[in-house]
C-alpha cells in the first residue's frame, strides 16, 4: 500500500449506517462485513478520490490525541477491506 | 403407501411412509407440526426400505436417495434435515433464520446461531422454566415483527444427557426419547407440559455461545454486530429483496439483542430477569 495510492470502494457493496458503526453487504459474495466506528470512518473517507495518504492526513487533522495509532489504524483498515473485497486501488495519485 | 403432510409458514412437505416403525417415528417427529392439505405439497419424501439390503431404509426424493441408516430410529436426523431443507417457501418475503425460539406472554425470544452454539441448550432450559418452545432450527421472522418456528423434538448432544438430568428425571422419560447415535431428541412437553405454540411478537434476540464450564456472561451487542451475526444465520437470503439485508438491519434496529455465554444450566437462573415476558406464570 503506497501513500499515493486511491482507494475505490466497490460498489457492489451495500451499506447499511447503524450510528457509528456500519455493515456492508456483497450479495453475489453473500458476504457481510462489520465495521466498527474507526473502520467506518476510514470507509467513509474512501470515496474513491482521496489516496491514503489524504486519508492518513484528514484523520491526523480531526484525531490529533490519536495521531500515533492512525497509520497503523488505517493500514489494518484497508488490509481487511482489500481481503474482502470493498476496496481496491485504482491508480497512483502524482 | 400412508402419506403425512407437514405445513410451516404456507409451505407444506408430504412424507410417504410404511406403517409400522416408520410410522411411530413420524408421529413423534412431527407432531407438534401443523398439517394442512390445503397447502400445495412442493416436495415428497419417502421412506423406504431396502429391500436389497434387509433392515436397511432409505429416505428418496425425487428418486435420489439422501440418506441410508441401519434402523429406522437412525433416520430421524437426516429426514428432519431433508424436510427442513424444503419446508422454506422460496417465495415467502419473512427472514428465515437457523435458530430457536421460546416466547411467554406473547413475547418471543429469538435465539440464533450456528449448530453447537448452544441454543438447543437453552432453549431447553427455558421451556424448562416455563417458556413456550415454538423450535430450536428453523424460525421465520415476519414483516410485521411476528415470528412461527418449526416445531420438532428438542434436539441436543448426546453428551448432554447428564446436564438434562438436572432439569428432568430421565429414568421416568427415557422411553419416550430418541436416542441416536450422537444425538437425543426430546419431546418439548416433557420440560414443560403447558407449553403453547403461538406466533409472539419478537422482543429480543439472545446470541448464545456454550463452552464448557465457561462463566455466565450477559452484554449488549450493537445494532450492527446483531446484523452481522443475524446475517450468518439467515437461510433463505437468496429468495430475498436485496438477500434480506435491508430487512435485517430494519430488525435490529427495532429489536434489542443480548449476547449470552454460559457454561452450564446452573448457572443461568440470573438470566430470566432480563427476558421480555418473564415472570410469574399466567395465561399465555
Amino acid at each position: 500500500m503506497h501513500p499515493n495510492q486511491i482507494p475505490v470502494p466497490n460498489t457492489d457493496y451495500r451499506l447499511e449506517e447503524f450510528g457509528d458503526e456500519l455493515l456492508l453487504y456483497h450479495p453475489s459474495a453473500t458476504r457481510t462485513i462489520y465495521l466498527n466506528q474507526t473502520a467506518a470512518l476510514i470507509w467513509k473517507l474512501c470515496d474513491g478520490t482521496r489516496s491514503v495518504a489524504e486519508v492518513l492526513a484528514l484523520l491526523r487533522d480531526s484525531y490529533p490525541e490519536s495521531a500515533e495509532t492512525i497509520e497503523s489504524d488505517v493500514q489494518s483498515a484497508l488490509e481487511d477491506f482489500v481481503k474482502n473485497g470493498a476496496i481496491h486501488f485504482e491508480r497512483v495519485a502524482t | 403407501m400412508p402419506r403425512h403432510i407437514v405445513t410451516f409458514a404456507h409451505t407444506s412437505v408430504a412424507i410417504d411412509y410404511p406403517l409400522g416403525k416408520p410410522a411411530e417415528l413420524i408421529d413423534f417427529l412431527y407432531r407438534d407440526v401443523p398439517s394442512d392439505p390445503s397447502v400445495p405439497v412442493g416436495n415428497v419424501l419417502q421412506i423406504r426400505r431396502n429391500t436389497q439390503t434387509p433392515g436397511d431404509w432409505s429416505i428418496v426424493h425425487d428418486d435420489v436417495t439422501v440418506a441410508s441408516a441401519d434402523s429406522v430410529d437412525a433416520l430421524a436426523a437426516p429426514l428432519m434435515d431433508e424436510t427442513l431443507r424444503w419446508i422454506v417457501d422460496p417465495h415467502g418475503s419473512g427472514l428465515a433464520i437457523h435458530a430457536a425460539v421460546v416466547s411467554q406472554h406473547g413475547s418471543g425470544i429469538l435465539i440464533p446461531g450456528p449448530s453447537g452454539s448452544g441454543k438447543s441448550s437453552l432453549a431447553t432450559w427455558l421451556t424448562s422454566r416455563g417458556f413456550n418452545y415454538l423450535g430450536d432450527e428453523l424460525a421465520i421472522v415476519q414483516p410485521d415483527g411476528t415470528m412461527q418456528a418449526f416445531t420438532r423434538p428438542i434436539k441436543l448432544k448426546s453428551n448432554g444427557l447428564a446436564a438434562l438430568q438436572t432439569l428432568i428425571d430421565l429414568r421416568r422419560i427415557e422411553a419416550q426419547l430418541l436416542v441416536t447415535g450422537t444425538t437425543i431428541m426430546i419431546p418439548h412437553k416433557l420440560l414443560n407440559p403447558d407449553s403453547v405454540q403461538d406466533s409472539p411478537t419478537l422482543d429480543l434476540i439472545l446470541f448464545p455461545r456454550y463452552r464448557h464450564r465457561k462463566q455466565l456472561a450477559l452484554s449488549a451487542v450493537s445494532p450492527a454486530q446483531a446484523g452481522l451475526a443475524l446475517m450468518e444465520c439467515l437461510v433463505n437470503a437468496r429468495n430475498l429483496a436485496g438477500h434480506g439485508f435491508g430487512a435485517a438491519a430494519a430488525l435490529v434496529r427495532e429489536v434489542p439483542a443480548l449476547r449470552l455465554e454460559y457454561g452450564g444450566y446452573g448457572q443461568l437462573e440470573p438470566l430470566l430477569e432480563r427476558l421480555p415476558g418473564a415472570g410469574p406464570a399466567g395465561p399465555n
